[in-house]
């Protein structure tokens, strides 16, 4: 092919990735225009604008197929998380931020969010690289943007522990591009994986995108990163970056290099499963409410696993609905949690050393009831279709890991509902009388109660979700 | 008749939902408006019970449930499994009717023993009319999803009403109750999805319990009675019988794992004794009954040996517990352990009159305990203090309050006459003439008799008789005879157990037919 032909065909398909495109165009805008200190509602006025676009073009683009010289996929899976990656960064804008580095923050977030849409179209491993690292790069700085010495403490961490896990996702890239020439994922269908070292590869790619879902053994740097950070960023970087891990690993796995019966699904099954007990039992001993969360968020991970290598239809629309379901629980009590934090409430005596109102309270407690997983909140039916799932799964492979993790993930609920149980626990039954009350402004009350309400509607009417899917895809029944 | 039981169930949600914008400061109205709610739902439900129909018979389930509601509530598409379609499906049969009834009644003595609540008045009636709801709701559901739903939603009112109106433990007890329970239920989810997968009706999966119960399976599901498919070498329906046994066995509560159930009764405030010793013990025995005994028959006779061993170590292990305790509170408790076993062995009889004994003994139980919390909360409400050694002679101090507490110790411990003898005699006389059980578990339930006797004689003797003392000097002045909303409740249900123990007909001819049918569809797999 003639360089002309080759520039010809990358114009030709530059218009599918006008939307990465343009987010990127809008975050040095809004870097721009925040050189002259402007008002910071104009910044997230702006910030807003650039995400309605950058839908919009999402919305228009009705190309799919493997594109710009085969570095990028488009798929109906994409566009859907596309549109879902597009809502949650726009709910950022419900949380309040002071007025230094506004236009930085979101410049770094507009940035994370072109890189997730990447990992979620890539169809290249250097795409894919190059994707997680702009992740990383815009966590590390989001980390420290509070500017204390703890979240200095937390993002050095979590930089040291980035740079290994990307040191060994690239070496495994070399592994695999080594043993089969070959960078496109779309061409691995035709290579064998049966050697040692395309699988060890594999299996250190692995370790790098399980670095972004934060599964064991690469979860260590949650805890702390997602106490210290930004509670913005840290909603953000608890639902963004990791479903587009979550979806590039469920692009892997489709790509049907390994049979059903090979063991890296039994080994991320297990690890899936160690995750979620890791993230349940270490929740249960913290004292900090949001290092409290993290720790259930971990546990989140482990639940959403699965999705990623069960391949059927079921299995694709039930994790659809788990994460957006998982999308508004967190952006909810994270959103709570800053609240909370702003009136100097961080650990859990704190919460039983004030009183609080009922309705702030009541509402928190029905987000956390939909995180355990309880009806009548959609947590409940997040839950119930990954049960379905697993056990339909496990009907017709008959593998035993599938039955296993069904039994743990129920058991995790139990356990999830002790820790997430201690928050309503300290709020209203260990009242003390010289407790001082805590007022929230009534646009706090308004915010939280409608989050409840979303979670309520869709449980009672949780086909929205569905329907909500077929709309993003132009698909009209 | 249309739409009443509808109106039963969710006409307390409604007011709870209005009371949400009435200021707080207002207490008195709450207690009033809560008041005139369940007074209401109490005389719908006597109207349901009238216009009962109690010779009603049926070849299968469908046609004997009475005052049916069905309309599609929850539908979405899922994948493969295909259109997940949840009904709002309600109605009664000889069971639940008179459970409903019951549940009523006893939730208006809670609101009348909640009569002085201050504190938080609003957040407490609110939660206790959802709670009201939810109960009700899981004996009329059809639907093993509303089921679910109201099971599940049971939890949350209580933990609170636990958890803010408790005692000095609250905290503790009010997340024990929450945990055990979550747990039963989360065995109860497992099944019900397996049972979703596999139950038809006409070409599509069903939450229907209707079909369920009628067993409409799809060939070759995993819980189709004629596969062949092996969970961990077992069947998957003698796994989801032994499920459901631990979920509802939970709530029942039955030992081993009852031992959340001292706990809540001792910190709950008396209003919420009541409701939970009344009402939310008979939701576990009444799940127990419809849906691991009437949807699993034949594994239920397979394994009734088994179930039976529960019962009578619960009978037993309960009783010889309610002995040693000295606070007054947790003996009650620990008897509604024992009698709760006496449900058990009725069920695992499989005979006719077994389980009209245990459905009997439920509501019989679920007259009695809350008496027998309510005559607890009487001493407490007058010292703070319920500890059996600090009080003596109280039969000419308080003989208005003796006279209740005697007709309810008699009616616990079985004397004849009154309601409690009627189901135990009846359970005893189910197991000894059931073919599956040994002689062995009769007789050891029989003497379980025995130790109800032994603990609640011991009491009266401790606390009714011999020379007038009580720890306290302080607690003197408080030591006055019964007050006329205290009466108020007792009456009522007095009036109710002398009536069921004389005249036991007026329960068991609404439970004929269904249990006559019930008992016809074990007869298959019986030997």
């Amino acid at each position: 092919m003639s360089l002309s032909d080759q520039l010809t065909s990358i114009l030709n398909d530059l218009q599918s990735i006008w939307m990465e495109s343009s987010l990127m165009l809008g975050a040095i805008l809004v870097l721009v225009i925040g050189l002259f200190r402007p008002n910071q509602h104009l910044i997230k006025v702006i910030f807003l604008i650039v995400l309605i676009v950058a839908f919009a073009f999402n919305q228009a683009n009705s190309t799919t197929g493997i594109l710009m010289m085969d570095s990028i996929l488009l798929s109906p899976l994409s566009k859907i998380f596309g549109a879902l990656f597009l809502i949650a960064t726009s709910l950022i804008a419900l949380y309040k931020r002071g007025k230094d580095h506004a236009p930085e923050f979101y410049f770094f977030i507009l940035s994370m969010v072109v890189g997730s849409l990447f990992m979620i179209k890539a169809n290249n491993l250097l795409v894919i690289y190059l994707a997680i690292e702009l992740v990383s790069f815009g966590s590390y700085i989001l980390t420290n943007f509070s500017f204390q010495k703890k979240s200095f403490e937390a993002s050095l961490k979590y930089l040291l522990f980035g740079a290994i896990s990307s040191a060994i996702m690239l070496f495994g890239i070399g592994l695999i591009y080594g043993s089969t020439g070959t960078l496109y994922l779309s061409q691995w269908a035709s290579f064998s994986f049966e050697g040692l070292m395309p699988q060890v590869g594999f299996l250190m790619l692995l370790f790098g995108i399980f670095f972004k879902i934060s599964i064991f053994p690469s979860h260590v740097w949650v805890p702390a990163t997602y106490e210290s950070a930004p509670v913005d960023a840290t909603a953000f970087m608890s639902v963004v970056p990791k479903l587009a891990g979550l979806v590039l690993l469920k692009h892997l796995m489709e790509i049907g290099i390994f049979s059903k019966d090979h063991i890296v699904y039994e080994l991320i099954l297990v690890l899936g499963i160690v995750t979620v007990i890791i993230g349940t039992l270490g929740a249960f001993m913290q004292l900090n409410v949001r290092r409290m969360i993290s720790f259930g968020a971990i546990a989140h991970s482990g639940f959403l696993l699965p999705f990623a290598i069960m391949s059927s239809e079921t299995s694709y629309e039930a994790f659809w609905f788990y994460s957006v379901i998982y999308m508004i629980m967190n952006f909810g009590v994270f959103y709570l949690l800053d609240e909370f934090e702003r009136k100097d409430l961080t650990l859990l005596k704190d919460y039983s050393n004030s009183s609080i109102s009922v309705w702030i309270g009541g509402a928190f407690t029905l987000i956390l009831v939909s995180l355990v997983g309880l009806p009548p909140l959609s947590g409940f039916s997040a839950k119930f279709f990954l049960f379905s799932t697993l056990w339909e799964y496990y009907q017709s492979s008959n593998s035993g890991y599938f039955l296993s993790y069904l039994i743990v993930t129920l058991f995790a609920t139990v356990g999830s509902l002790f820790f997430y149980l201690k928050i309503p626990k300290h709020i209203f039954l260990s009242s003390q009388a010289d407790s001082q009350s805590i007022n929230f402004s009534f646009s706090t009350k308004i915010i939280a109660t409608l989050f409840c309400i979303v979670l309520l509607l869709l449980f009672f009417v949780p086909q929205l979700v569905m329907e909500a899917q077929h709309l993003l895809n132009n698909v009209h029944e | 008749m249309e739409n009443t039981l509808s109106y039963i169930f969710l006409f307390p949600l409604l007011v709870a939902f209005g009371m949400l914008f009435i200021p707080a400061d207002r207490w008195r109205l709450f207690r009033q408006l809560s008041f005139a709610t369940v007074a209401i739902q109490l005389v719908l439900s006597i109207v349901l019970m009238v216009n009962f129909d109690q010779s009603l018979t049926s070849t299968n389930w469908n046609g004997l449930f009475q005052f049916t509601e069905q309309t599609d509530w929850i539908s979405m598409s899922l994948g493969s499994i295909g259109n997940i379609k949840i009904q709002y499906f309600i109605g009664v049969d000889g069971i639940s009717m008179p459970l409903v009834g019951l549940s009523t009644f006893v939730l208006l003595i809670g609101v009348i023993s909640s009569w002085n609540i201050q504190e938080k008045a609003k957040g407490y009636f609110i939660l206790y009319l959802v709670l009201s709801s939810s109960i009700i709701g899981c004996f009329i559901a059809l639907d093993f999803f509303l089921f679910y739903l109201c099971f599940e939603f049971m939890l949350l009112p209580m933990f609170f009403l636990i958890g803010i109106w408790g005692g000095k433990n609250r905290s503790y007890a009010s997340i024990k109750f929450f945990l055990y329970t979550l747990l039963g239920s989360l065995f109860i989810l497992v099944v019900m999805i397996g049972l979703y997968l596999s139950v038809m009706d006409g070409d599509s999966n069903t939450f229907s319990l209707v079909q369920m119960l009628d067993g409409n399976y799809r060939s070759g599901s995993v819980l189709d009675p004629g596969s062949s498919e092996l969970i961990f070498g077992y069947s998957a329906r003698v796994l989801a019988f032994i499920f459901l046994i631990i979920g509802f066995g939970i709530k029942l509560p039955a030992v081993p794992v009852h031992t959340w159930l001292p706990d809540a009764h001792v910190e709950a405030p008396t209003p919420i004794s009541v409701v939970l010793a009344g009402l939310l013990l008979k939701v576990g025995a009444f799940g127990l009954l419809r849906i691991a005994f009437g949807i699993f028959p034949d594994i239920a006779v397979e394994y009734a040996g088994f179930v039976a061993i529960i019962g009578v170590l619960s009978i037993i292990y309960g009783g010889l517990n309610a002995l040693a305790q000295r606070d007054l509170k947790r003996m009650v408790a620990y008897s509604s352990v024992s009698h709760m076993g006496f449900v058990l062995v009725g069920l695992a009889s499989i005979t006719a009159i077994g389980f009209s004994g245990s459905f009997f003994h439920m509501v019989s139980h679920g007259l009695i305990s809350p008496a027998l919390f309510l005559i607890a909360g009487v001493i407490y409400d007058r010292t703070g203090n319920r500890q059996m050694e600090n009080f003596s002679g109280l039969a000419g101090k308080m003989p208005v309050y003796t006279f209740f507490m005697a007709i309810f110790f008699f009616a616990g411990l079985g004397l004849p006459g009154l309601s409690g003898f009627v189901g135990e005699l009846m359970v005893l006389m189910g197991a000894f003439g059931s073919s599956q059980l040994s002689l062995w578990i009769g007789i050891i339930a029989t003497t379980g008799i025995a130790i109800s006797a032994a603990y609640f004689l011991w009491t009266i003797q401790r606390m009714f008789y011999g020379k007038y003392f009580v720890r306290e000097s302080g607690w003197e002045q408080n030591m006055i005879d019964l007050t006329i909303r205290e009466k108020l409740m007792l009456i009522p249900l007095t009036i109710l157990v002398t009536l069921l123990g004389v005249f036991p007909r007026l329960l068991l001819d609404y439970s004929n037919e269904t249990i006559t049918f019930f008992i016809d569809q074990f007869s298959r797999f019986q030997p």
